[in-house]
């Protein structure tokens, strides 16, 4: 459960303007120099487009009753008791579950005072935003444990074959999202990788020869890509600040 | 798109994407100020909603209902 922060006052856009880096790998003994970046926005397009279709054709996979994917991540019905069928499916809701207790939540966050207010107001106002985060997470927790509750308790009372069905639905939707995932910031790490500091020439010359790295490797250039990139709530609170 | 950015930007298809969104919503941001402050989005819509929550609300302030048919156009004034 990722806690909210209303602090303003700690923004730096500082590593907004740090989109690109240099660093070392080493590959069948050599020192290769990687120049990296963050991506423009046709290139995290082409990567959003690609992931999809990865995800698509995964989702296609896990369908077909068939298909290897299906035999290798998909149980049988009769190896799963409605106990495991009920966890798992709480599991699986959890996003959902937050996002229901989240828009039951009554804490708002502080408002800040009028600039020539008094300073005990201002005081005041600042311990209501450090207090705010543990404040709203103590609020969530409760909701979602009541959540939960709730979902089991539903969940229950439904006949078995329902339960499998939607414990199909929700594995697969999890399944897929993964996928879309790793394979996005994978796109993200091969747009971003250039064999010159000019950042002109890519490192590799399609997606196949990335793909085709050894695991680790590949694993250190999505890691490296993701250290520099900003997410999404960092970005917001760079922005509010501005005047 | 070198002021007051970072110069080592020299295209506009180089600017990072981290970079291009707080531009687009600087701008958003800069529009919807422009509004009245009764129609002005949420906090809540501006920063966590999504662009059908923005579009919602403004067609909402806006009474937005009543949309535009080829009906409602006389076509005698279209070409004169």
């Amino acid at each position: 459960m990722a806690q909210v922060n209303v602090e303003l006052n700690d923004v730096d856009i500082a590593p907004l303007f740090a989109w690109s880096k240099e660093f070392e790998v080493v590959s069948e003994g050599k020192t290769v120099p990687v120049f990296m970046r963050i991506l423009g926005d046709a290139d995290l397009n082409r990567a959003r487009v690609a992931s999809l279709r990865k995800s698509a054709e995964l989702r296609r996979n896990l369908k077909d009753i068939n298909s290897d994917e299906r035999l290798a991540f998909i149980k049988d019905i009769d190896d799963l008791t409605v106990e495991q069928l009920v966890a798992v499916i709480a599991v699986f809701s959890m996003k959902d579950i937050s996002e229901k207790a989240q828009s039951k939540l009554k804490i708002k966050p502080p408002k800040q005072p009028r600039s020539d207010a008094k300073t005990a107001v201002h005081e005041k106002f600042q311990e209501a935003v450090d207090t705010y985060p543990k404040r709203r997470q103590d609020e969530l927790r409760s909701l979602l444990e009541n959540e939960v509750e709730v979902l089991k308790n539903t969940l229950e009372q439904e006949p078995k074959e329902v339960l499998y069905n939607k414990y199909i639905t929700l594995m697969i939707d999890e399944m897929c999202e993964q996928e879309l995932l790793r394979e996005f910031k994978s796109q993200c790490a091969y747009y971003g990788s250039f064999k010159d500091s000019s950042l002109n020439e890519r490192l590799f010359s399609s997606y196949e020869e990335f793909s085709n790295l050894p695991s680790a490797l590949k694993q250190e250039f999505v890691v490296e890509y993701s250290k520099m990139e900003l997410q999404s709530e960092d970005l917001k609170k760079l922005q509010q600040v501005m005047p | 798109m070198l002021v007051p950015l970072d110069t080592r930007l020299k295209v506009l298809h180089q600017v990072p994407h981290t970079i291009s969104y707080v531009i687009r919503k600087r701008q958003q941001v800069d529009s919807l100020s422009e509004l009245p402050k009764e129609k002005q989005p949420t906090n809540e819509i501006l920063w966590d909603g999504s662009p059908e929550d923005l579009d919602d609300w403004l067609a909402t302030v806006f009474d937005r209902g009543h949309k535009t048919t080829i009906t409602d156009i006389n076509l005698s004034e279209v070409e004169e």
